[in-house]
């Protein structure tokens, strides 16, 4: 199980944009249990408060050299990647003296170590390592040093590298602005659920297995394109021999037109995997909609049909049938007509009482219970909600039907082109063995050639037991997952009911990790939301951050990574790092996320650290709990903010208006407005 | 399936759209249930007739013959087609089978679904020139000689379903393999034979049946029939086990 760190303490020294509320004394702060809001507006370094916390752990290492990208790669580095100079110094570029001396420290506890980190502003240099106060010497090398540094904090969050330590910070603890997080980008989710539930053993095991199919297929690429190089060589050295020759024009334009077919067998091939998942994905939104279509429809019948009990009680149960569908769906059962005119005749007659089979006034029926009337409000919810699932199953099916149809578009041109492709290679060969002359260069083509595709045989072996391997292995990290996946998903339901307005549901499918250019896919566990939507039927599933609203995508990726952090540590207390949640909500989704958040931070010994503008107090309020009762509540308040209105080196907009802004923080605070 | 063209009166504009599909659906609903008719376990809940419907797609492999729909949406509750109901409904206003207890299940989202007691309606004359076409009265009268067998093997598993007592019918396609297949979450379709480019790895039911062989001494073989019997006994095992 792993561990998350709860961060304790924090120093920054000699740092010209923190100089501290006494000038020169820096930031120097507990961190204790519950909310710590750093708040301040634009340019006072909220943004560059929390990338120390976060370079503090990683120190000069990401997951590229220009840290954490928008999207990750379909497989992760084998060893943390050393940061671009310019983002080495990315806090030195922010003070006039180039954080010369400044100086960052960090504690944190693991279980029942604390840990304690230095590190140099300037260049993120390790300047001390202590484990429970006592001093760790990771040697006099630098690179020594962060290599030790590394293998320790592997120890501690309890994952099989620092990689997967880089891909826990960066997607679980740290939510950071305008980064796709967990839940999103598919390869990141894979790479953390691994990291996250796999042993470590298998963890490792599983990212190897993964560098080593793509390094194959990159081989096996590699050569392919040389080979296909010397053929054209080849092709050219033969028609300049005999360009006379009618076989040999003819053989050079079977040569060009084969490369061509190869070269869209390729292409078809990439397609194809494509368009194959796209089918499927079609597929279960269309099943789905036929289901929730079926069960809105029912729903109107079952409202119906206890109208009809209660009206004609002794009426057969076909005869009932046959009836409840007009009403309901408006088509009927014996003809298959249209009967929407006749619909509206027959409500018209059952608000009145008249028999829907025979026409009876209510004087003349016996075995009637008088007094009926239809649940029209009910009614009226039902028959909505069923008409958008109609439409919802209609447009899922058309998008059905033409994923399908390009599939099996690709799939004949593919099938046709391989046929061509056999028949013209046959061809060549027969041409080729025609030729009166082989000139030594020729020859010596054709021997490299035969080299190559011997060699490209070799790689596309090595590819395929590399990908055999990684299969065994993805199949035995995949029952781990799905272990968890209920545990997830109940506690994401849990905790995104709390944030967001529409209903939202974690479903687990079975995703591809996509690691070669070419047909091999491999599967395994993945989630999606599943969610509600205005104009949309029931739940449907987003694939995509697209699929979403701006603030939908990132409460629910919150949601995520709660139950990710909740699952993977069996609930241990940690430290959660957002930055400015507040952005893109408006005032009762503030609310709502704000009280969710404060759940976070007051239960156990967890920490929360967010970062707020100031620019929704609404928000503050609520992360504390909502209204500040008494005088001591806003003390205890303020004991949780790191107010960078006061230690940080003031900006114009601050000197200007610093009373006018402390203002709306202490009103944030207390609520009152 | 050209017979049932001379008992729908709608058949003509069913046929012009996706009327095969539906000739398709009403055919198995018809033969499903005069399966159930001729072991006894009929009338038929609609969750157990979807389940019934269910289990001889994935076992249709078992027999040799091709999968009707060769995938299913996996729901909480079981397997549903809303295709196969949508016509179950429709035969029983033709006359062609019969309903009784009418109920509707309550659904998630505020949804519902029908239930109710289906059977054959044995007095109806459409009947028995339906059946003698599906090949439920002998190969000999069969549109379509496959079908004889089709009807064979439906006989065969609702035999086999006949020993699963009677309340636990619906559960037994929750526990066969495929269905409980870990790897597929609710809302997610599983495909034992639609798409599948390997049913044998696919369809784990057919797998599961595969491995009773091993059981068995050197040289002795089971029937399709005796398979049948035990993978019912064996979902019968786990629905206890439960």
């Amino acid at each position: 199980m792993i561990r998350l760190p709860i961060l304790t303490y924090l120093r920054i020294e000699k740092y010209g944009l923190f100089p501290g509320a006494t000038a020169g004394k820096g930031i120097e702060w507990s961190f204790t249990k519950g909310l710590c809001l750093i708040a301040g507006i634009n340019g006072l370094g909220k943004t560059t408060l929390i990338t120390m916390l976060l370079r503090t752990f990683t120190g000069p290492f990401d997951l590229t050299a220009e840290g954490l990208p928008e999207k990750l790669e379909s497989i992760v580095p084998e060893r943390p990647v050393v940061l671009k100079p310019r983002n080495i110094r990315f806090f030195a570029q922010r003070v006039a003296d180039q954080a010369a001396n400044g100086a960052v420290t960090l504690r944190a506890r693991f279980g029942g170590d604390e840990l304690e980190i230095s590190r140099r502003l300037s260049d993120l240099r390790l300047l001390s390592f202590a484990v429970n106060a006592k001093s760790i010497d990771l040697g006099a090398n630098r690179e020594d040093r962060e290599a030790a540094f590394q293998q320790q904090m592997c120890y501690f969050f309890d994952v099989s590298s620092f990689v997967d330590v880089l891909l826990v910070l960066h997607h679980v603890m740290f939510f950071k602005e305008d980064r796709p997080g967990a839940l999103w980008d598919e390869n990141a989710q894979r790479h953390v659920l691994r990291a996250l539930f796999l042993e470590k053993d298998l963890a490792s095991q599983v990212a190897a297995a993964e560098r080593r199919v793509q390094s194959a297929d990159s081989q096996a690429r590699n050569i392919s394109a040389s080979a296909y190089t010397i053929e054209q060589k080849l092709q050219q050295a033969r028609a300049s021999q005999a360009s006379a020759s009618e076989q040999s024009l003819q053989l050079a334009a079977e040569q060009t037109l084969l490369d061509a077919e190869l070269k869209e067998s390729e292409h078809l091939e990439n397609l194809i995997s494509q368009f194959d998942e796209r089918r499927k994905d079609a597929r279960r939104e269309y099943e789905r909609a036929k289901l929730f279509r079926e069960e809105a429809e029912s729903a109107v019948e079952s409202l119906k049909f206890a109208a009809l009990v209660r009206l004609f009680p002794t009426m057969e149960d076909a005869v009932r049938l046959v009836v409840l569908k007009a009403l309901a769906t408006g088509e009927c059962l014996v003809c298959g007509a249209d009967t929407h005119d006749r619909l509206k005749e027959v409500e018209a007659q059952l608000a009145k009482g008249i028999c829907p089979v025979c026409g009876a006034e209510p004087e003349q029926q016996h075995h009637v219970i008088p007094g009926f009337r239809v649940e029209e409000k009910r009614v009226k919810r039902a028959r909505d909600t069923a008409q958008l699932a109609v439409k919802e199953e209609e447009a899922s099916r058309i998008t059905y039907e033409e994923t399908k149809s390009q599939y099996e578009s690709v799939l004949d041109r593919l099938t046709t082109v391989k046929a061509s492709i056999q028949e013209r290679t046959l061809r060549t060969r027969q041409l080729s063995a025609e030729l009166p002359f082989e000139a030594g260069d020729i020859l010596h083509l054709q021997k490299s050639l035969e080299l190559t595709r011997r060699s490209q045989r070799q790689a596309e072996s090595n590819r395929a037991s590399a990908a055999k391997e990684l299969g065994a292995l993805l199949e035995r990290g995949r029952g781990v997952i799905e272990k968890q996946a209920k545990k997830l998903a109940a506690t994401f339901k849990w905790n995104v009911k709390e944030m967001i307005a529409e209903d939202a549901d974690l479903v687990r499918i079975t995703g591809q990790a996509r690691l070669t250019q070419g047909k091999e896919t491999f599967a395994v566990p993945a989630f999606r939301s599943e969610m509600t939507a205005a104009d949309r039927p029931g739940k449907s599933l987003r694939n995509s951050p697209d699929d979403v609203s701006q603030s939908q995508r990132e409460l629910i990726d919150l949601a995520f990574r709660l139950a990710l952090i909740e699952i993977a540590t069996g609930g241990a207390a940690c430290t959660l790092t957002m930055e400015t949640p507040e952005a893109s909500l408006d005032e009762l989704a503030m609310h709502r996320v704000g009280l969710a958040l404060h759940r976070f931070a007051s239960a156990g010994d967890n920490r929360l650290i967010v970062t707020s503008n100031l620019t929704n107090a609404g928000m503050i309020t609520a992360m504390f709990g909502g209204l500040a009762k008494k005088a001591a509540d806003v003390s205890l308040r303020q004991q949780h903010i790191i107010n960078l209105l006061d230690v940080a080196a003031p900006n114009q907009a601050v000197l200007r208006s610093r009373a006018q802004y402390q203002r709306i923080l202490m009103s944030a605070l207390t609520g009152k407005r | 399936m050209s017979v049932v063209k001379e008992l729908d009166p709608g058949a003509k504009e069913a046929l012009s759209r996706s009327g095969r599909d539906i000739m398709r659906q009403r055919s198995r609903v018809i033969q499903l249930l005069d399966a159930a008719e001729r072991v006894g376990i009929s009338p038929l809940r609609a969750g157990r007739l979807h389940a019934f419907a269910y289990l001889a797609d994935v076992l249709s492999p078992v027999w040799h013959l091709p999968a009707f729909d060769g995938k299913i949406l996996k729901i909480e509750g079981g397997p549903h087609y809303p295709d196969l109901q949508r016509e179950i409904d429709r035969l029983v206003v033709l006359g062609i089978l019969k309903v009784a207890e009418i109920t509707y299940i309550s659904r998630p989202d505020e949804g519902a679904r029908i239930d109710g007691l289906y059977s054959l309606n044995l007095h109806s004359p459409k009947l028995s020139p339906i059946l003698a076409a599906l090949g439920a009265l002998s190969s000999e009268q069969a549109l379509d000689p496959r079908d004889w067998e089709v009807q064979a093997f439906f006989v065969d598993l609702a035999g086999a379903l006949a020993t699963v007592p009677d309340d636990e019918l619906g559960m037994s396609a929750t526990m066969d393999a495929t269905y409980a297949d870990e790897r597929f979450d609710h809302s997610n379709v599983i495909d034992f034979g639609s798409w599948s480019t390997n049913v044998h790895s696919d369809n784990l039911s057919l797998r599961t049946v595969d491995r009773f062989q091993k059981f068995l001494p050197q040289g002795a073989m089971l029937s399709g029939g005796e398979k049948l019997y035990l993978y019912a006994s064996f979902l019968g095992r786990r629905i206890r086990a439960r």
